[in-house]
């Protein structure tokens, strides 16, 4: 193994440097109509391509984390905030697996 | 000047991230425990990275004997999507904000962190960021620092419930807007039955995950965006 400390710092460095280019650099208003779109829906796509499917394996059985993605979607959609949301999932998912089990 | 209530406004709104970033990095400090990273390490990697993928997948890297070229190009797929939210970022925080505040926002830009910026008014105040920072940098070290010291002493079922917070606040900021708007939630359905059916199909289920979600990401926001670019500048 190398020096662990070389690489904790190689690792965030590099996380660094992907995160701050383009807030250093992209400081004016971008003009572009087709950037700016694209800039609007990045995260409603990034977003969601990452929550699904890795939250049907969040958990740990398909059916706990059905449950909670079902609470999830049904309660954001009715506006709630994010605390009752989240909260209301993990006690679905907690309710399921003690039932199920 | 208004700095401090920003700051206040974001420690309040990150407070649910912070619990959620508790329970995650509780069990990132356990698994890179298990895997033989000393807990003053798995500690030191969380505060300095802040990134949960990142991170698991680093661990991985660095206990299966990797080389720091392997480390460096993981952490550079993995975490690639940090990139497109910084551009969206890039065009939300105040114009005249100051260079060495845009440096310090960019460090706290994780997918929860992001989401949170997006639905905040427009535009984004770095103090507002700093808040949501100075919650969410402490729980994610302090967590990682609890999982590796004390391990396993949650019972199963709650670290479970508990792994599933982060997907409800992920999604408890892209639905909500959704529901006045049908052209997001159409794109959001789309979204995951693309991304749903990539984590399947033989060919694309073999890319790793951070490139995939990248790709995906630029095809299906390039479509949306020639097909319907939006009338004015955009402010939702």
């Amino acid at each position: 193994m190398h020096n662990i400390y070389l690489m904790i710092l190689v690792m965030a460095l590099v996380t660094y440097f992907i995160r701050a280019l383009p807030i250093l650099l992209l400081r004016r208003q971008i003009r572009n109509r087709f950037i700016n779109s694209f800039l609007y829906y990045v995260p409603y796509v990034t977003l969601s391509v990452m929550i699904f499917p890795d939250v049907l394996t969040s958990t740990g059985m398909l059916w706990s984390a059905l449950a909670g993605f079902g609470t999830m979607l049904v309660l954001s959609f009715m506006k709630k905030n994010m605390f009752l949301v989240a909260l209301a999932s993990c006690l679905v998912v907690f309710l399921t697996e003690t039932l199920v089990a | 000047m208004s700095r401090n209530s920003d700051v206040l406004r974001g420690m309040r709104d990150a407070v649910p991230v912070g619990l959620g970033y508790l329970a995650v990095s509780f069990a990132f400090g356990l698994a890179a425990a298990r895997m033989g990273i000393p807990a003053l390490s798995a500690t030191l990697m969380s505060l300095s990275n802040l990134t949960s993928a990142g991170q698991f997948a680093g661990v991985g890297v660095i206990s299966a004997g990797g080389g720091l070229a392997e480390l460096a190009l993981t952490q550079l797929v993995i975490n690639a999507r940090y990139f497109l939210m910084s551009c969206a970022l890039s065009q939300r925080i105040a114009p005249h904000a100051p260079l060495w505040q845009r440096a310090v926002v960019s460090f706290g830009v994780t997918d929860e962190v992001f989401a949170l910026s997006m639905a905040a008014p427009k535009p984004l105040s770095p103090h507002y960021s700093f808040g949501m920072m100075g919650v969410c940098i402490p729980s994610w070290t302090l967590g990682t620092a609890l999982g590796a010291t004390l391990g396993g002493v949650l019972p199963a079922p709650l670290m479970n419930a508990l792994g599933i917070a982060l997907y409800a606040m992920l999604t408890a900021a892209i639905v909500p807007p959704s529901r006045d708007n049908r052209l997001l939630r159409f794109i959001i359905v789309l979204s995951m039955a693309v991304s749903g059916a990539a984590a399947v199909l033989p060919v694309l289920s073999t890319i790793p995950k951070g490139l995939r979600i990248v790709l995906l990401t630029v095809v299906i926001t390039g479509w949306a965006a020639l097909r319907h670019p939006l009338e004015e500048a955009p402010d939702a």
